[in-house]
């Protein structure tokens, strides 16, 4: 990947609603048990990646800038979506998030409840980076990560 | 003045050098037939690489010219490729594998001043030795008079417009009438869309027309060669990179898939499930690990049968017309029309000369000639036979047999330190198991240190054994990322700056290239000195069983000395606009502007012709027509890498996308639902 810090916002926004939003919709509806309200944690959790995300990709923008190649391999990409999840993860342990208590991931079911969400919406995602976003948007892989026309 | 009769010997490139072919004797001034066909040639080679009807030798009193009949294989005068250029005899006229040149009038062959650059060097006048006790001489027929050629001899002409017999006085002009073309008989059809060149720069730009909706009736593709990656597999052949071995391209650089996906790797990797073959499965977690392992690069075998699929869906051979391109001009109603010629047997008995119109041209011809470093040059002219030194993009497969058979010991010069260079590196430490005697020296111009990489802004290239390293030719980000969109709104001044540190000679990381440096310096066997060639000859100017250089050491005076039994030049193509007759006159007759090489002062060379940020000429703009260009004809341009498949590709879309801005017909916005329609197509192989 070589996303300049627009791409990364615009690709982050695209995988926002085209792969996290619909899972995380699936995935609470069988928490709820497909009976509506739905329950909301699984979307504040989405909710606090994306925004951390956005904090960290001038960080990333910075690393970065001192790769010779400019780029962004995969490997990279992977770890800085854990890094994120684990950074979101860290901060309702610490029980500082408003509608997201401590006591979620505080039990064995809860905690899994949270890393099965994220692991399928990172899967989906990074599938969608390697492969689904180009075929949808030819120009995405050559405007570093940025939607429209060059 | 040339006395005749003259005669002409004619001698074979075999892989054990040259030998002697023949000695004929044009008994007056006038047309002679070169070709493979007895009949209808006054000259005759029944040799491998001649077409039918190959050229013609205009013989006159005050000089010969040589004229290229064939359209699939070149007439070359040195290395440059004609198309009617004067000849001056001692320089070997060459046609496929056999070489001519004047014997017998040494000392009154006159060098005519206005040959083409890089032409005859006054002094260089070569014969072959000719075995004096069996001169057996061919008379031949008595040749066409020169009266009744139909194309006017090149002094005629203005410079630029000799090499134009056809068409002539059609094309003097800027704009020529449609109804001139019509009259002149040439007239061989018009389409919307026409690109130039027929090589992989044309196949991806009418992959994309074809995908955006264009029907193939409605594109022509006029080129030498009706498989598009022809030429690619033959540089890449010489280089020593058959179809097993492994390119330096990434996987999402495929020019027969404009999305880039399914890559390379994961075809490979799909390939190797559908066999239960799971080894391959690495090729795909390579593209995930690259900080860690060397890039993932494709199997060139696999890019051709790739793009030989592309060509079958998208109708390839329908669009392709076998020709070669001589001249462009607008016409006055507001389109192009294109003079090229095809080959005789495809004339069916009527003209060679066509004419074809169109409203959007597509321009990619490719490295006009290969050209070679001036010393290299000058060796293989004097002695044209040797073929001990060789540039590495030249077939010389025969001198690797010739190491490995060798019973003393032998020392290989590379020079050059490219991805060409680790390549011929990599096939010389192969035949070492055979033959251990082989010693390798690797010429470079000056040391690099460790950390003395070129830098750009905040970065540093990583640098090993003097050789900076990098993926491919250019950082990855110059392709699509930061640096590419950096390099697009920098002005002439930044550009230059970013050409200067962004590019260089560089090679990829690749392990297996790494331990034979780090063997080779440790046994001793392979070793690295600095400085330039300024001199190849041999031992003495006569001990033709070595080949002797000069080498100047950077900061150095003097020269060293050296001596060794073959030298592999790697120090690449050099992409001249100028050595293509069709370019030069294009850039003539337009006052097309050309972009300026890096650097500063008077090094600076003219290189690429200027095109816009969507590779349009705009020069060339007239009425509702429009021109593109593609590849390294427009190099030091707005994107660095024009000249790689990932390029080509963007190039193309670039130039797609405005045709769409435009309002070319059939051309669609190919927003992301056409998209992915269009990509289903492509995965089940119906045509777009």
């Amino acid at each position: 990947m070589l996303p300049s810090l627009a791409g990364r916002i615009h690709t982050r926004i695209i995988l926002f609603f085209a792969v996290g939003l619909p899972i995380t919709f699936l995935w609470a509806a069988y928490l709820g048990d497909w009976r509506w309200p739905f329950p909301f944690e699984p979307f504040y959790v989405l909710g606090m990646i994306f925004v951390v995300g956005l904090i960290l990709d001038p960080v990333y923008i910075w690393i970065q800038s001192y790769r010779w190649e400019h780029d962004w391999p995969f490997a990279y990409q992977a770890v800085s979506m854990i890094f994120e999840f684990v950074i979101v993860l860290s901060l309702i342990q610490l029980d500082v998030l408003p509608f997201l208590p401590a006591s979620l991931i505080a039990t064995s079911d809860g905690f899994w409840n949270v890393v099965i969400h994220f692991s399928m919406v990172f899967f989906i995602s990074f599938l969608g980076l390697l492969a689904f976003i180009q075929v949808f948007m030819i120009r995405w892989r050559f405007n570093a990560g940025q939607w429209g026309r060059m | 003045m040339i006395r005749f009769p003259v005669h002409i010997n004619v001698s074979r490139r075999t892989p054990a050098g040259l030998e002697p072919f023949g000695r004929i004797e044009l008994p007056s001034p006038g047309v002679y037939a070169i070709g493979r066909v007895p009949n209808d040639n006054h000259i005759h080679l029944d040799s491998r690489n001649v077409s039918r009807h190959h050229a013609w030798l205009e013989a006159r009193v005050d000089g010969f010219t040589a004229v290229n009949r064939s359209t699939t294989n070149p007439a070359l005068i040195g290395d440059q490729e004609i198309d009617r250029a004067a000849w001056d005899g001692a320089t070997p006229l060459i046609l496929g594998d056999c070489l001519l040149v004047v014997a017998g009038t040494e000392g009154t062959v006159v060098l005519d001043p206005s040959a083409p650059a890089g032409g005859p060097v006054p002094g260089a006048t070569m014969v072959l030795p000719s075995r004096p006790d069996e001169p057996e001489v061919t008379r031949i027929a008595a040749p066409t008079p020169i009266l009744k050629i139909d194309v006017p001899s090149g002094s005629e002409l203005a410079p630029g417009q000799a090499e134009m017999a056809f068409p002539g006085q059609l094309f003097a002009g800027e704009i020529v009438s449609i109804q001139a073309i019509h009259a002149s008989g040439f007239y061989a059809g018009e389409s919307e869309f026409l690109t130039l060149g027929g090589g992989i720069g044309s196949f991806v730009w009418v992959d994309y027309l074809r995908c955006y909706g264009v029907p193939a009736e409605a594109i022509r593709v006029i080129g030498l060669e009706p498989i598009p990656y022809a030429n690619y597999r033959r540089l890449t052949r010489n280089s020593q990179i058959p179809n097993h071995e492994r390119l330096r391209s990434n996987s999402i650089s495929a020019p027969d898939n404009i999305w880039g996906f399914p890559g390379y790797a994961s075809r490979e990797a799909f390939r190797g499930m559908l066999r239960a073959d799971f080894s391959s499965l690495f090729h795909v977690l390579t593209v995930f690990a690259e900080p860690i392992l060397p890039s993932y690069t494709p199997r060139i075998g696999d890019v051709f049968r790739a793009m030989d699929r592309e060509a079958a869906r998208i109708g390839w051979r329908q669009m392709m017309t076998p020709g070669r391109v001589i001249a462009m001009r607008k016409t006055d109603d507001g389109r192009y029309a294109v003079a090229y010629r095809v080959a005789e047997e495809d004339a069916g008995g009527g003209p060679r000369g066509r004419i074809f119109i169109a409203r959007y041209v597509h321009i990619a011809t490719g490295y006009p000639a290969t050209r070679f470093t001036d010393d290299l040059q000058d060796f293989k002219r004097q002695h044209p036979g040797d073929t001990r030194v060789v540039a590495a993009y030249e077939p010389h497969d025969d001198l690797y047999t010739r190491l490995v058979q060798a019973r003393r010991p032998q020392l290989v010069v590379i020079r050059g330190r490219g991805i060409v260079a680790s390549r011929i590196l990599q096939r010389l430490y192969e035949i070492r198991a055979e033959n251990p005697q082989i010693q390798v020296l690797h010429l470079m111009r000056t040391p690099v240190p460790d950390n003395g990489g070129s830098v750009w802004k905040k970065a540093r290239r990583p640098v090993f054994n003097h050789t900076e390293l990098q993926g491919f030719n250019w950082p990855k980000a110059s392709w699509g990322g930061i640096l590419r969109i950096e390099m697009e709104r920098a002005d002439p001044e930044k550009r230059s700056r970013m050409y200067q540190a962004l590019g260089g000679t560089t090679t990829a990381w690749r392990w297996d290239w790494i331990r034979i440096q780090r063997e080779g310096l440790a046994e001793g066997w392979y070793q690295v000195r600095f400085g330039n060639i300024t001199q190849i000859g041999y031992p003495n100017g006569t001990d033709t069983s070595r080949i002797a250089m000069s080498v100047l050491p950077p900061g150095a005076q003097q020269p060293f000395p050296l001596v060794a039994d073959a030298v592999i030049d790697c120090t690449g193509l050099i992409g001249d606009v100028n050595n293509s007759p069709f370019l030069r006159d294009l850039c003539a007759t337009y006052r097309l502007q050309r972009n300026l090489s890096p650097g500063t002062g008077p090094e600076r060379k003219m290189t690429g012709i200027t095109v816009t940020n969507d590779y349009e000429i705009p020069g060339m703009r007239h009425g509702y027509g429009h021109v593109y260009a593609a590849g390294t004809i427009t190099a030091n341009g707005p994107y660095c890498g024009v000249d790689s498949f990932l390029g080509l590709q963007y190039v193309a879309l670039r130039s797609v996308d405005h045709l769409h801005t435009v309002g070319a017909p059939g051309v669609s916005s190919f927003g992301p639902l056409q998209s992915a329609g269009q990509w289903l197509k492509w995965c089940v192989g119906s045509p777009p």
